[in-house]
């Protein structure tokens, strides 16, 4: 009970800042006296938030998904020559800046979600292909040899000896994935989809300082809740 | 049975293994012994199939191992190594109860096997449900045997299964081995640096110089007519005569019980021991008992060193 406490106390802190936001108007009008409209008005922080958690969820779910698939393909005997290969292509996917994913796919896909999950997708996939290989290969040989000695086929020696030994690392590749994703995901409005990113963009170009103020709060708070389950969920597997 | 016809194998051009035949009887106590990298490992992991030959054949009680599934084939047959490889995440019960799983054995079984197991390898049944980080080394080993012994395989593949062990933990589990292997009659094959293990446990003592069998005899044959200076190495010169008088229990050369009541000696112990006795006491002659203390017979000076 002790361990869900902190996710519980950060989700509450998200959720009052979510729906307290517009009653906090003569705060703002009081920071901000010069701003004609000092609170977002275009959509419900509620919308904006439940948007933003979208796409970082299946930008979040697909990087996960492909850069454990990967970090598994490249440590079995037949995947093994591509490995260097993968980390190149998964650390080259992070070192170059989503922006420019974004102007580059944008051309090809159009507007909308479909560039930015590619693009959040490319930044997310280097900590969970990294993580996944670092987990697996951490896997002591005499147990592999073990396992293989006394009957286990590949995909269950897989499944019940190695995926469970490398759980608490890959779970940490993911939680700094995910962290990324939701802080990443903000630029996802330069293409017109609605995230939390929205009012920083719309204040910073009507330099609206009051807008990306309640935009970044929000996207900070919903990280510290992120990173205060994935503690949890670390914590009940060890 | 197991048979070996000509095996080979080789790595980046080196043969591990160059063109071996052996053949273990069911039933037999097989030690592999030889120098680091002499190809022990790599003829003992052909059997599971864990290597497979480039040339030759293994057969199980006639037939070819490659015309069985690997997985099919390892579940059937124990295989225990040197550094253990027990599942860390598992407990000791589920580490023990493993292969018996993959072979989809009902609950009641399995647990019942567990407990068997346990007694076996004398484990306290407290440990069933203790993580493998817990365990001492000697513990761990036990719990490796007795997850080989799970599913009373036939054939028990062992590679250097006490090496990492204190003397005294490993002697205590020697002495279990030999009396489980006893009890079940099970064919093991067993690789080791060590003679006195190999003569102390085997039936059969296969000596493996550079991937080739050097000699295949028994420890007593392998004593009295070691084939090569390689041969004579690992017996190491000096402790030859100890170690043949080793292998033989005083009861093989005691005479009738004398009048004189000497010091006792128990039934059990083999000539070697009973020579360091003497020593110790500066006697010649020992009274052997048996475990009552009833008087069985004299051990001489003489006889021992006749043999
Ligand atoms: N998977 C492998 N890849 C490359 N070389 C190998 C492999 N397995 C064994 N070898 C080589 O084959 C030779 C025999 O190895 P093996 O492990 O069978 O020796 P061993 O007698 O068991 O030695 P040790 O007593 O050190 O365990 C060694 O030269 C070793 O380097
Ligand atoms: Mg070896």
């Amino acid at each position: 009970m002790i361990r869900l406490l902190r996710p519980a106390l950060w989700l509450g802190l998200l959720l009052a800042a979510t729906f307290g936001m517009t009653s906090l108007r003569p705060l703002f009008t009081s920071l901000f006296p010069l701003l004609e409209r000092p609170v977002y008005m275009q959509d419900s922080f509620a919308a904006l938030l439940l948007a933003h958690l979208e796409l970082v969820t299946v930008a979040s779910a697909l990087a996960g998904l492909i850069g454990i698939a990967i970090g598994i393909a490249v440590t079995r005997p037949w995947g093994a020559a591509y490995r260097g290969l993968a980390e190149t292509i998964s650390a080259a996917g992070q070192t170059f800046p989503p922006v420019a994913v974004l102007a580059i796919a944008v051309p090809s896909m159009g507007f909308g979600p479909e560039p930015a999950v590619l693009a959040l997708l490319l930044y997310g996939l280097l900590p969970a292909v990294q993580n996944t290989i670092a987990g697996l290969i951490q896997v002591p040989d005499a147990v592999k040899d073990a396992a293989t000695g006394l009957g286990f086929g590949p995909w269950r020696r897989l499944w019940q000896v190695e995926l469970p030994l490398a759980a608490p690392l890959i779970l940490t590749g993911l939680r700094v994935s995910v962290i990324i994703t939701i802080g990443t995901a903000a630029i996802a409005s330069t293409v017109g989809v609605t995230t939390l990113g929205s009012p920083v963009l719309l204040g910073l170009s009507a330099e609206n300082t009051a807008y990306v103020l309640q935009g970044a709060v929000l996207i900070g708070l919903l990280a510290l809740t992120t990173d205060a389950v994935f503690d949890a969920i670390h914590d009940m597997l060890a | 049975m197991i048979r070996l016809e000509q095996v080979r194998r080789a790595y980046a051009g080196r043969e591990a293994v160059a063109g071996v035949d052996l053949t273990v009887e069911r039933g037999a106590f097989c030690a592999l012994i030889g120098e680091s990298g002499s190809g022990k490992s790599t003829l003992l992991r052909m059997i599971n199939r864990l290597v497979e030959p480039d040339s030759g054949r293994v057969l199980l009680d006639g037939e070819d191992v490659r015309s069985l599934a690997p997985e099919q084939l390892r579940r059937h047959i124990g295989y225990v190594i040197q550094s253990v490889g027990l599942f860390p995440h598992w407990t000791v019960a589920r580490n023990i109860a493993a292969v018996p799983a993959l072979l989809g054995w009902e609950r009641p079984r399995i647990e019942a096997r567990i407990t068997e197991l346990m007694a076996l390898l004398r484990l306290d049944p407290r440990l069933a449900k203790a993580s493998p980080a817990s365990l001492s080394g000697g513990q761990a080993q036990r719990v490796g045997v007795a997850r080989a012994l799970a599913a009373d395989p036939d054939l028990l593949l062992m590679d250097e299964p006490f090496g990492a062990l204190d003397p005294v933990t490993r002697t205590a589990l020697q002495t279990e081995l030999a009396r489980i292997q006893r009890e079940t009659g099970k064919t093991i094959v067993f690789v080791t640096h060590d003679m006195d293990e190999a003569l102390r446990l085997a039936t059969q003592v296969v000596v493996l110089d550079q991937g080739r069998v050097v000699q295949d005899a028994t420890p007593s044959g392998l004593l009295a007519h070691p084939a090569d200076d390689r041969v004579r190495d690992l017996l190491g010169r000096e402790d030859r005569g100890l170690r043949r008088l080793a292998l033989r229990p005083v009861q093989s050369v005691m005479r009738k019980p004398g009048p004189a009541s000497a010091p006792a000696i128990a039934a059990a112990t083999d000539c070697r021991a009973a020579l360091s006795r003497m020593a110790e006491l500066g006697v010649s002659v020992l009274d052997v008992q048996d475990e009552h203390g009833t008087r069985l017979g004299s051990l001489h000076l003489a006889d021992l060193i006749a043999g």
